[in-house]
């Protein structure tokens, strides 16, 4: 709850100063709201270990292999990097470099996903008998 | 959390803004294009250190 709260107030306060700096020093604005998204960035990661360790408990109770739920991991972090990075070269007026972030963001969250591909062919080879 | 650095960032920011306001009032604006880049770098290094150490951290806890 304290983390939904602090960055709502920050996020908002951040906001309405960026609207006040963008008349004049437009790229003030951009840099003041980087810096809003990593300070907040850095205080939500901090409760990553209390997710995780309930996401390998639930895992575990599935009796699914641990070492598949590491791309999932690495997807969650590359789609986060993408879509923040994406949306603050929207917000300068930089259309085609959004556009690039989403498409290194796709092919990273692709070569992250192989082991999980790999393990589903495989599945479908042993179950389709092929050899 | 890191809000001190929002502070900073947000004040050096008004102050740049203010500085170009009137310089580019009193027909400065060589010397008001200079001041705005002097903010702009200044920020940008408190930035980059803050950006890296949250790339560190999201390597660290996402295992890459």
């Amino acid at each position: 709850m304290e983390l939904v709260v602090k960055a709502a107030v920050i996020c908002v306060v951040v906001a309405l100063t960026a609207v006040l700096l963008q008349r004049d020093t437009p790229e003030m604005s951009l840099l003041l709201v980087l810096a809003a998204i990593a300070a907040v960035m850095t205080f939500a990661l901090g409760f990553y270990h209390d997710l995780r360790e309930m996401a390998l408990t639930l895992l575990a109770e599935t009796g699914l292999d641990g070492t598949l739920f590491l791309p999932i991991l690495k997807i969650i972090a590359i789609s986060l990097i993408s879509r923040l990075g994406g949306d603050v070269c929207k917000d300068s007026g930089q259309s085609a470099l959004t556009s690039l972030v989403d498409m290194a963001g796709t092919v990273c969250a692709l070569l992250a996903a192989q082991p999980l591909l790999y393990r589903a062919l495989e599945i479908l080879v042993d179950l389709g008998g092929y050899a | 959390m890191d809000i001190d650095l929002i502070f900073k960032i947000a004040a050096i920011g008004i102050i740049v803004a203010v500085l170009n306001q009137l310089l580019v009032r009193s027909g400065r604006e060589e010397q008001a294009l200079m001041t705005t880049l002097a903010g702009l770098v200044v920020v940008l290094m408190i930035l980059v250190q803050e950006i890296s150490h949250l790339f560190d951290l999201i390597k660290t806890l996402f295992q890459f």
